[in-house]
């Protein structure tokens, strides 16, 4: 029908343009929601949501009491569904779209009795296969049951076999989840949302005690983790937060959530949390509880420093920023910009000592910075460099400083040490486009570095 | 009578004023080493377990930022023990500005690069946080931090929590900075100073000369030196032809 057929025949009728982005955005969306109830949620193949709730109703108190209350939420959030269930995919999808009510739950071993009824289209086929199977007659799926195999497949191809033996379940149908499901994981839900920050604060904790418990019992320490929100209005909001060292320290986890929990929009209300490891590594028994009982107390062994370090880190990371802790440590690189390396701050310890080569700048500007030097004759008078200036106590060098051959595009610098009238240090350096083959009082002088 | 009152009040005075430290035990103290700068410390040496400021003598030019960086690199490396951690935390905008620690030039100040943790802060509010998280730790023995300036309460806080833990804090006043009131126990200004020609500077490879003066100190005076910072120690430095030069209570 055409929108001016359609208006002729109801004058007031609401027209929106259609989103398909939109929709698929919001599915998407839905899907991830649909996480507070599995962690297997994926999208379906057209316009479904697919979740594997094996070892997961009994928490809603079995299947029908499950499927009611995911009913009950998506009708408060005005959004019509229907849901088939079901021990093979295929015929929970044709249960959702086909049986005409709003649950439909097939019982096990039923599927196929179940389709037997429906028509072929509920084989999730496309066009031109429904269109032929109709064409020679064969509109139900029962009328596929007694048909051989081999003629059916060279006339229709080998969809159609696929489809059949996914209802019998003879094919198997993995699920393959929009976000990978963790092994660890604890969640809380609440009849009616909860919006007070001190409340989910309350409930993170509660949360971070239980998970804590379940990696202890397996000797697995928390590397990354996840608190994910549900809000009401089926908006999911992950918050993802890494350890420095393997943690199961419930405190430590609270401590570092602390720092992000109150940026988040709630919204209007959030009715379930999901607290899981997504990433894990064996850890000791007897580490947690111990020794954050003992933390207080500075004098701890090794381990415990350790433990309180990696702590620091975390903490610091999680406001700071990770890639700004870090440690400096020795390179072996003539070129003084890579004369050492930024490493993260858990890296074990390196071969330790700075290089004592020529003295160096304890800072360094991170893009030198042209500045005037004045002679008398050949000798160096005064210098200036952006407000300052003064006159040269002494210029010590230079040391010629060429870039590794393999690094062309850098020019090789002649450095200098500046002693100021006033005392001050610098560390200067004259680019000479050819070598030595200009006097120093005609070449460019930069200022890069200061020393102490 | 009264003599004795006054005596006692004078005693709880000088407790209640974390000056009576002098009866700290060793550990407690950081010595420089200089007899002469050690005696004027009413502690025998720079107190753990305190806020120490150091920064540019006032209308100084921005380069002498770097001598106040040297001069706490050195007190920074003294602070923590061999096997113990410490905290450089410097202001990113800042470091853009009046260069960025550099690692090959911390060689001279016996700062092991496996025990400096580097935080390269956003803001002086993040640089001050991140000095206080360091404080809380027990695995942090001293903290530094880059801050233009410091106020009361704030200064309150890193000296109340550098007392709890017993680390040592030191705040580096950058070169745009104003040196307002604070609660730190010393605050020290350091310019450099160009050590003469006869300098024995043999075997070393940095000799650094500094004109540190303590200006302001509980339960000390002020007190100004020329010292010289050679092979991880301080010397005071003495020359006759510097010498006249300085107050003679200062001449070392």
């Amino acid at each position: 029908m055409t929108l001016a057929n359609a208006r002729a025949m109801v004058p007031n009728l609401a027209v929106a343009p259609a989103t398909p982005e939109r929709d698929e955005d919001r599915r998407r969306m839905l899907a991830d929601w649909c996480g507070r109830f599995s962690p297997w949620c994926a999208l379906d193949d057209g316009d479904g949501i697919r979740l594997e709730i094996t070892g997961v109703a009994h928490l809603f108190g079995g299947e029908e009491k499950m499927l009611s209350l995911m009913l009950a939420k998506f009708q408060k959030m005005r959004i019509t569904a229907q849901f088939g269930l079901t021990d093979t995919p295929a015929v929970a999808w044709a249960a959702a779209r086909f049986a005409g009510q709003e649950i439909m739950i097939v019982p096990p071993g039923a599927g196929t009795a179940f389709m037997a009824d429906l028509p072929v289209r509920a084989l999730r086929l496309d066009e031109k296969t429904v269109a032929g199977l109709e064409k020679v007659g064969l509109r139900k799926v029962s009328d596929l049951y007694d048909l051989p195999r081999a003629p059916l497949e060279l006339r229709f191809g080998r969809q159609l076999l696929s489809r059949l033996d996914q209802v019998s379940g003879q094919e198997a149908e993995p699920i393959s989840p929009l976000r990978p499901a963790a092994a660890f994981r604890t969640r809380l839900s609440w009849p009616d949302p909860i919006g007070l920050l001190s409340d989910i604060e309350a409930a993170a904790d509660e949360l971070a005690v239980a998970l804590c418990r379940q990696l202890e019992r397996h000797g697995k320490g928390a590397r990354r983790l996840e608190l994910a929100l549900y809000r009401a209005d089926g908006e999911v909001i992950h918050i993802t937060f890494g350890t420095s060292a393997p943690s199961r320290d419930a405190r430590h986890m609270i401590r570092l959530l602390g720092e992000k929990l109150p940026d988040i929009d709630i919204g209007f209300g959030v009715d379930a949390m999901i607290f899981s490891a997504l990433e894990t590594a064996p850890q000791q028994m007897h580490q947690s509880g111990f020794v954050s009982m003992q933390k207080a107390e500075a004098s701890g062994s090794a381990a415990d420093g350790q433990q309180a370090f990696s702590q620091l880190v975390d903490r610091l990371a999680s406001r700071i920023g990770a890639g700004h802790v870090f440690r400096l440590v020795p390179f072996d690189s003539h070129d003084p910009e890579r004369a050492f390396a930024v490493v993260p701050a858990m890296t074990p310890p390196v071969n330790g000592r700075w290089p004592a080569r020529q003295p160096r700048p304890v800072r360094l500007l991170p893009v030198p910075e042209r500045m005037k030097m004045m002679f008398e004759g050949p000798r160096p008078a005064r210098y200036a460099w952006r407000q300052e200036e003064g006159g040269v106590s002494a210029l010590e060098g230079p040391e010629r400083i060429s870039p590794e051959w393999w690094r062309l595009a850098l020019e090789t610098r002649d450095y200098f040490r500046l002693e100021a009238a006033s005392g001050q240090r610098f560390w200067i350096f004259a680019a000479p486009s050819v070598r030595g083959a200009k006097p120093l009082r005609d070449q460019q002088w930069y200022m890069h570095g200061f020393f102490g | 009578m009264t003599k004795h009152v006054l005596q006692k009040l004078r005693s709880d005075i000088r407790r209640l004023d974390h000056t009576a430290l002098s009866g700290r035990a060793e550990a407690d103290v950081i010595p420089f080493g200089a007899p002469a700068v050690d005696r004027s410390l009413p502690w025998g040496g720079l107190p753990r377990g305190a806020l120490h400021e150091i920064g540019t003598p006032p209308k100084a030019a921005p380069s002498f930022f770097a001598s106040a960086a040297g001069f706490a690199a050195a007190l920074l490396a003294r602070s923590v023990a061999p096997s113990g951690m410490a905290i450089w935390c410097q202001n990113r905008r800042r470091a853009r500005r009046y260069g960025q620690i550099y690692g090959p030039g911390l060689a001279p100040y016996g700062l092991d690069p496996n025990r400096l943790l580097m935080v390269n802060a956003e803001s002086d509010a993040d640089v001050l946080w991140v000095m206080e998280e360091g404080l809380r730790s027990s695995a942090i023995q001293a903290v530094l931090g880059e801050v233009a300036g410091l106020d009361l309460t704030a200064s309150r806080r890193l000296q109340l929590a550098a007392e709890k833990s017993g680390s040592t804090a030191f705040l580096l006043r950058g070169p745009e900075g104003a040196a307002g009131n604070n609660a730190a126990l010393t605050r020290w200004h350091v310019r450099p100073f160009i050590l003469p020609q006869e300098v024995d500077k043999t075997g070393a490879e940095q000799v650094t000369g500094w004109q540190v003066a303590l200006w302001r100190c509980r339960g000390g005076g002020p007190a100004e030196w020329k010292v010289m910072w050679k092979d991880e120690a301080f010397y005071c430095h003495m020359a006759g032809a510097m010498a006249d030069r300085l107050p003679a209570a200062a001449v070392c």
